[in-house]
């Protein structure tokens, strides 16, 4: 039996499915790799505060979460894009944690 | 892409000069009858329910409300349409019209005008490719972040959300859209990042795109509050339930438990329901408080009144003297 061509009609595609791992924990290579970071910067990122990794020597292998990554993600563009220096960048996400959490705070307070 | 303007005060069915109690409320009449948590009929209650929290959170606070209000009286003059707040970084941001969400509870108008993000935010920037050209030349696309409204209701049990995805085909200019489902996990936090890999804007030249991450917004629950994995419920009790104690029931997650207030309970006291709360990630559950808040009659009968002035001369209890 022979199938018809069709040239216009779509090929069938199933929906992507996107599941987040819970939890999940990336070493220094993977974090790299995802945030498109070298690890020499991401050890710098560390030093100056910018970023954490949630264990680190001498207590461990040093371990990122999918947070920190996104961090890195940001870190690296506002300096390449924006040209902001490793001072500025600390000042800004700390102003915004704080924002954020004074934020979480009031909206506690408020509702319902 | 034309953003339909919302009458948050029709949606809630409050005057334009309301308080914020009234504000509150009506919320939480609303909400009761259309929170999906809560509600009986469970598809037209959602949609009602978006639009319900997106007006709460834009009126109950006074800022955004101000906002809201000067936005709805320039919105009359469609000559001078307010420009929409640019993020906090500084320009270069056209590129973010070109992204909408549909199906993580936030309207567009809300998004435009009240979102925190929904905008192009992490990961590498083209504008610094713009103009360069030239064959050898890739730049990874840019992140976008926005936010997803989840319910008490997905935290706990986990659900599995379809996202359209609508954006302009930087290379024909059509529209597309593309349908992504993406699975909440049980246990998930405030502000957790859902990261859809490679669904951020395209990257030149072969460069990779970027992420699409999802940030997690609690949606408010007409009863509780929630801090991290707690919650936290308010209680009312009449004066003579504090002082004599009695026992209430209490809505939880898992139904209604039984609570034994014990005589003597203060205003503002929290009784703890461990384990009542909201699950986190590890499994473990937080916990439930109720927080007492004593409530008085408003209109006492004069017999009423009667035995109130008779408790207050036998009472010597004197709560401004330090005991």
């Amino acid at each position: 039996m022979s199938k018809r061509f069709v040239p216009d009609s779509p090929p069938p595609r199933a929906l992507e499915l996107f599941e987040p791992k819970p939890n999940v924990l990336y070493s220094l290579d993977a974090t790299a790799v995802l945030a498109g970071v070298s690890r020499r910067s991401i050890v710098i990122y560390c030093r100056a505060g910018l970023v954490r990794p949630v264990v680190q020597p001498p207590y461990g292998v040093m371990e990122f979460t999918e947070e920190a990554v996104y961090t890195l993600r940001r870190i690296e563009r506002l300096r390449s894009v924006h040209g902001l220096d490793l001072a500025w960048i600390k000042i800004m996400f700390d102003l915004l944690d704080e924002v954020e959490r004074l934020r979480a705070e009031v909206r506690f307070l408020r509702n319902p | 892409m034309p953003v339909e303007f919302k009458d948050y005060y029709e949606v809630l069915g409050v005057a334009r000069d309301a308080s914020g109690e009234d504000i509150k409320k009506a919320y939480r009449k609303l909400a009761h009858k259309y929170h999906p948590d809560v509600a009986k009929d469970k598809t037209t209650g959602e949609a009602k329910f978006k639009e319900i929290n997106e007006a709460h959170e834009v009126l109950s606070d006074p800022e955004k409300r101000q906002k809201y209000d000067q936005l709805g009286a320039d919105w009359k003059h469609p000559g001078r349409q307010p420009a929409p707040p640019q993020g906090g970084s500084g320009g270069g941001y056209e590129d973010a019209s070109e992204f909408h969400f549909d199906g993580t509870g936030f309207s567009d108008f809300f998004e435009q005008f009240f979102g925190s993000r929904g905008r192009p935010s992490g990961g590498f920037g083209r504008t610094r490719g713009e103009g360069m050209g030239g064959p050898t030349f890739t730049q990874p696309g840019q992140d976008i972040e926005a936010d997803i409204l989840v319910t008490l209701d997905e935290i706990v049990h986990g659900s599995t959300r379809t996202i359209n995805l609508r954006r302009t085909d930087p290379r024909t200019g059509q529209p597309i859209t593309q349908t992504l489902r993406v699975k909440i996990p049980p246990g998930v936090r405030e502000a957790q990042l859902i990261r859809l890999a490679g669904k951020g804007q395209e990257g030149i030249g072969g460069g990779g795109s970027g992420n699409l991450y999802l940030r997690v917004k609690f949606a408010q629950h007409p009863d509780y509050r929630v801090r991290g994995a707690d919650l936290y419920y308010d209680l009312d009790l009449a004066p003579w339930e504090a002082v004599l104690g009695t026992t209430v029931d209490l809505p939880t997650l898992d139904g209604k438990v039984s609570l034994k207030i014990p005589a003597g309970t203060k205003a503002q006291q929290q009784l703890r329901l461990r384990g009542k709360g909201l699950p986190s990630s590890d499994g473990t559950r937080g916990n439930l408080y109720a927080v007492v808040s004593i409530q008085v009659p408003a209109h006492p009968t004069p017999e009423q009144k009667l035995l109130w002035e008779q408790l207050a001369t036998k009472s010597m209890f004197n709560p401004r003297r330090p005991s």
